[in-house]
Protein backbone atom coordinates (compact mmCIF):
# COMPACT_ATOMS: atom_id res chain seq x y z
CA UNK A 1 0.00 0.00 0.00
CA UNK A 2 2.73 2.46 0.96
CA UNK A 3 4.94 1.93 -2.07
CA UNK A 4 2.31 2.82 -4.71
CA UNK A 5 1.55 5.98 -2.75
CA UNK A 6 5.13 7.22 -2.52
CA UNK A 7 5.67 6.26 -6.16
CA UNK A 8 2.53 8.20 -7.10
CA UNK A 9 3.70 11.21 -5.09
CA UNK A 10 7.15 11.18 -6.74
CA UNK A 11 5.72 10.64 -10.24
CA UNK A 12 3.19 13.45 -9.90
CA UNK A 13 5.90 15.78 -8.59
CA UNK A 14 8.20 14.93 -11.47
CA UNK A 15 5.37 15.39 -13.98
CA UNK A 16 4.69 18.80 -12.43
CA UNK A 17 8.36 19.78 -12.81
CA UNK A 18 8.26 18.60 -16.41
CA UNK A 19 5.17 20.72 -17.15
CA UNK A 20 6.85 23.84 -15.76
CA UNK A 21 10.01 23.13 -17.79
CA UNK A 22 7.81 22.69 -20.88
CA UNK A 23 6.12 26.03 -20.18
CA UNK A 24 9.52 27.71 -19.66
CA UNK A 25 10.73 26.48 -23.05
CA UNK A 26 7.53 27.58 -24.82
CA UNK A 27 7.98 31.07 -23.38
CA UNK A 28 11.22 31.59 -25.31
CA UNK A 29 8.99 32.35 -28.27
CA UNK A 30 6.25 34.97 -28.29
CA UNK A 31 4.14 33.21 -30.91
CA UNK A 32 0.45 32.73 -30.10
CA UNK A 33 0.70 28.94 -30.28
CA UNK A 34 3.68 28.89 -27.89
CA UNK A 35 1.92 31.09 -25.36
CA UNK A 36 -1.21 28.91 -25.57
CA UNK A 37 0.84 25.76 -24.90
CA UNK A 38 2.78 27.50 -22.10
CA UNK A 39 -0.51 28.32 -20.35
CA UNK A 40 -1.78 24.75 -20.77
CA UNK A 41 1.49 23.34 -19.40
CA UNK A 42 1.28 25.58 -16.31
CA UNK A 43 -2.33 24.57 -15.70
CA UNK A 44 -1.35 20.88 -15.88
CA UNK A 45 1.67 21.57 -13.67
CA UNK A 46 -0.52 23.13 -10.98
CA UNK A 47 -2.95 20.18 -11.12
CA UNK A 48 -0.02 17.74 -10.75
CA UNK A 49 1.40 19.76 -7.84
CA UNK A 50 -1.88 19.64 -5.93
CA UNK A 51 -2.25 15.92 -6.72
CA UNK A 52 1.34 15.32 -5.49
CA UNK A 53 0.47 17.25 -2.32
CA UNK A 54 -2.55 15.01 -1.68
CA UNK A 55 -0.74 11.72 -2.43
CA UNK A 56 2.40 12.67 -0.50
CA UNK A 57 0.41 14.17 2.35
CA UNK A 58 -1.71 11.05 2.80
CA UNK A 59 1.41 8.86 2.74
CA UNK A 60 3.23 11.18 5.18
CA UNK A 61 0.41 11.37 7.70
CA UNK A 62 -0.74 7.74 7.51
CA UNK A 63 2.48 5.76 6.97
CA UNK A 64 5.70 7.77 7.15
CA UNK A 65 5.43 8.98 10.75
CA UNK A 66 4.72 5.55 12.23
CA UNK A 67 6.56 3.22 9.82
CA UNK A 68 9.47 5.05 8.19
CA UNK A 69 10.57 7.92 10.42
CA UNK A 70 11.55 5.79 13.46
CA UNK A 71 13.64 3.47 11.25
CA UNK A 72 15.51 6.37 9.59
CA UNK A 73 16.18 7.97 12.99
CA UNK A 74 17.73 4.72 14.26
CA UNK A 75 19.77 4.23 11.07
CA UNK A 76 23.20 5.54 10.00
CA UNK A 77 21.76 8.77 8.47
CA UNK A 78 19.25 10.17 10.98
CA UNK A 79 19.69 13.61 9.39
CA UNK A 80 17.76 12.24 6.41
CA UNK A 81 14.65 12.72 8.51
CA UNK A 82 15.72 15.31 11.09
CA UNK A 83 16.97 17.86 8.56
CA UNK A 84 16.09 16.78 5.02
CA UNK A 85 12.55 15.45 5.49
CA UNK A 86 11.62 18.19 7.95
CA UNK A 87 12.78 20.81 5.43
CA UNK A 88 11.14 19.02 2.49
CA UNK A 89 7.72 18.63 4.09
CA UNK A 90 7.58 22.35 4.87
CA UNK A 91 9.20 23.86 1.78
CA UNK A 92 6.89 21.67 -0.31
CA UNK A 93 4.00 23.74 1.06
CA UNK A 94 5.32 26.77 -0.90
CA UNK A 95 4.99 24.97 -4.23
CA UNK A 96 1.23 24.76 -4.94
CA UNK A 97 0.99 28.48 -4.16
CA UNK A 98 3.94 29.42 -6.36
CA UNK A 99 2.24 27.32 -9.04
CA UNK A 100 -0.99 29.28 -8.58
CA UNK A 101 0.99 32.53 -8.84
CA UNK A 102 2.54 31.33 -12.11
CA UNK A 103 -0.87 30.28 -13.47
CA UNK A 104 -2.59 33.51 -12.38
CA UNK A 105 0.27 35.57 -13.81
CA UNK A 106 -0.04 33.92 -17.22
CA UNK A 107 -3.82 34.32 -17.23
CA UNK A 108 -3.51 38.02 -16.39
CA UNK A 109 -0.72 38.74 -18.86
CA UNK A 110 -2.53 36.78 -21.56
CA UNK A 111 -1.81 37.94 -25.07
CA UNK A 112 0.50 40.69 -23.77
CA UNK A 113 3.19 38.01 -23.65
CA UNK A 114 3.14 37.76 -27.46
CA UNK A 115 4.57 41.26 -27.93
CA UNK A 116 5.97 42.34 -24.54
CA UNK A 117 9.25 40.60 -23.80
CA UNK A 118 9.29 41.83 -20.17
CA UNK A 119 6.00 40.04 -19.51
CA UNK A 120 7.42 36.83 -20.92
CA UNK A 121 10.54 37.20 -18.78
CA UNK A 122 8.37 37.61 -15.65
CA UNK A 123 6.43 34.47 -16.58
CA UNK A 124 9.72 32.62 -17.20
CA UNK A 125 10.94 33.63 -13.73
CA UNK A 126 7.75 32.24 -12.20
CA UNK A 127 7.59 28.91 -14.06
CA UNK A 128 11.37 28.39 -13.96
CA UNK A 129 11.51 28.80 -10.21
CA UNK A 130 8.66 26.32 -9.66
CA UNK A 131 10.50 23.81 -11.87
CA UNK A 132 13.77 24.25 -9.95
CA UNK A 133 12.18 24.04 -6.48
CA UNK A 134 10.14 20.97 -7.53
CA UNK A 135 13.33 19.30 -8.79
CA UNK A 136 14.95 20.18 -5.44
CA UNK A 137 12.10 18.41 -3.66
CA UNK A 138 12.74 15.31 -5.79
CA UNK A 139 16.41 15.40 -4.74
CA UNK A 140 15.41 15.72 -1.08
CA UNK A 141 13.07 12.75 -1.58
CA UNK A 142 16.00 10.75 -2.92
CA UNK A 143 18.03 11.61 0.22
CA UNK A 144 15.17 10.54 2.51
CA UNK A 145 14.76 7.25 0.60
CA UNK A 146 18.53 6.68 0.82
CA UNK A 147 18.40 7.23 4.58
CA UNK A 148 15.59 4.67 4.86
CA UNK A 149 17.39 2.16 2.64
CA UNK A 150 20.64 2.53 4.62
CA UNK A 151 18.73 1.97 7.86
CA UNK A 152 17.08 -1.17 6.46
CA UNK A 153 20.46 -2.49 5.28
CA UNK A 154 21.83 -1.94 8.77
CA UNK A 155 18.96 -3.96 10.23
CA UNK A 156 19.34 -6.75 7.64
CA UNK A 157 23.12 -7.15 7.95
CA UNK B 1 -7.47 33.07 -11.01
CA UNK B 2 -8.10 35.89 -13.45
CA UNK B 3 -10.02 37.86 -10.81
CA UNK B 4 -6.86 38.37 -8.76
CA UNK B 5 -4.27 40.99 -9.63
CA UNK B 6 -0.70 39.74 -9.94
CA UNK B 7 0.14 41.92 -6.94
CA UNK B 8 -2.56 40.13 -4.88
CA UNK B 9 -1.16 36.69 -5.80
CA UNK B 10 2.39 37.84 -5.02
CA UNK B 11 1.36 39.19 -1.60
CA UNK B 12 -0.53 35.94 -0.94
CA UNK B 13 2.61 33.91 -1.72
CA UNK B 14 4.73 36.08 0.60
CA UNK B 15 2.14 35.56 3.36
CA UNK B 16 2.08 31.77 2.93
CA UNK B 17 5.88 31.42 2.72
CA UNK B 18 6.49 33.36 5.92
CA UNK B 19 3.53 31.81 7.72
CA UNK B 20 4.96 28.33 7.00
CA UNK B 21 8.50 29.35 8.05
CA UNK B 22 7.38 31.03 11.29
CA UNK B 23 4.77 28.44 12.35
CA UNK B 24 7.27 25.62 11.64
CA UNK B 25 9.87 27.17 13.95
CA UNK B 26 7.25 28.11 16.57
CA UNK B 27 5.81 24.58 16.59
CA UNK B 28 9.25 23.03 17.11
CA UNK B 29 10.18 25.43 19.90
CA UNK B 30 6.82 25.44 21.70
CA UNK B 31 5.01 22.14 22.12
CA UNK B 32 1.64 23.84 22.80
CA UNK B 33 1.77 25.39 19.30
CA UNK B 34 2.32 21.98 17.72
CA UNK B 35 -0.41 20.53 19.94
CA UNK B 36 -2.82 23.29 18.93
CA UNK B 37 -2.15 22.64 15.22
CA UNK B 38 -2.53 18.89 15.68
CA UNK B 39 -5.77 19.50 17.57
CA UNK B 40 -7.22 21.36 14.58
CA UNK B 41 -6.91 18.59 12.00
CA UNK B 42 -5.32 15.58 13.71
CA UNK B 43 -1.80 16.35 12.41
CA UNK B 44 0.26 19.55 12.66
CA UNK B 45 1.40 19.33 9.01
CA UNK B 46 -2.14 18.98 7.68
CA UNK B 47 -3.17 22.01 9.73
CA UNK B 48 -0.28 24.05 8.29
CA UNK B 49 -1.40 23.15 4.76
CA UNK B 50 -5.05 24.01 5.33
CA UNK B 51 -4.21 27.29 7.11
CA UNK B 52 -1.85 28.13 4.21
CA UNK B 53 -4.74 27.68 1.76
CA UNK B 54 -6.96 29.95 3.88
CA UNK B 55 -4.22 32.59 4.16
CA UNK B 56 -3.46 32.48 0.43
CA UNK B 57 -7.05 33.04 -0.69
CA UNK B 58 -7.82 35.56 2.09
CA UNK B 59 -4.83 37.74 1.17
CA UNK B 60 -5.52 37.30 -2.56
CA UNK B 61 -9.16 38.40 -2.10
CA UNK B 62 -8.16 41.40 0.05
CA UNK B 63 -5.74 42.71 -2.59
CA UNK B 64 -7.59 41.32 -5.62
CA UNK B 65 -8.28 44.72 -7.19
CA UNK B 66 -4.86 46.24 -6.53
CA UNK B 67 -3.39 47.80 -9.66
CA UNK B 68 -0.43 45.97 -11.17
CA UNK B 69 2.71 47.82 -12.29
CA UNK B 70 3.58 47.89 -16.00
CA UNK B 71 6.49 45.55 -15.42
CA UNK B 72 5.67 42.74 -12.98
CA UNK B 73 9.15 41.19 -13.02
CA UNK B 74 10.03 42.90 -9.72
CA UNK B 75 6.95 41.39 -8.02
CA UNK B 76 7.84 37.89 -9.19
CA UNK B 77 11.50 38.33 -8.28
CA UNK B 78 10.42 39.43 -4.79
CA UNK B 79 8.38 36.23 -4.33
CA UNK B 80 11.32 34.10 -5.50
CA UNK B 81 13.64 35.81 -3.01
CA UNK B 82 11.05 35.20 -0.29
CA UNK B 83 10.77 31.51 -1.26
CA UNK B 84 14.54 31.00 -1.25
CA UNK B 85 14.99 32.83 2.07
CA UNK B 86 12.04 30.94 3.58
CA UNK B 87 13.51 27.61 2.48
CA UNK B 88 16.98 28.52 3.81
CA UNK B 89 15.46 29.66 7.12
CA UNK B 90 13.68 26.31 7.59
CA UNK B 91 16.74 24.28 6.50
CA UNK B 92 19.18 26.18 8.75
CA UNK B 93 16.73 25.98 11.67
CA UNK B 94 16.56 22.17 11.46
CA UNK B 95 20.30 21.99 10.96
CA UNK B 96 20.90 24.03 14.12
CA UNK B 97 18.47 22.23 16.40
CA UNK B 98 19.90 18.86 15.33
CA UNK B 99 23.60 19.72 15.60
Amino acid sequence: MTFPLIGLHASLGELAALMFVWSFIELFSGADSNIRRAKLAVLLGVVFLFAAWLAGGFYYVEFYGSGVKPIIKEGPFPWAHKVVMETKEHVFLFLPFLGLLAYGLMQRLGSMMTHDRRSRVAAMYAVGSVAIITAGMAFFGFLVSSGFRAALEQIAL
Amino acid sequence: MNRFSIKALAYACHAVIWFVAIITIAAELAEPVKGFLAGLTGHHWTAKGIISLVIFFTVAFIFAKKKDPGDVTGLIRGVLISAVLGAITIFVFYLLINS
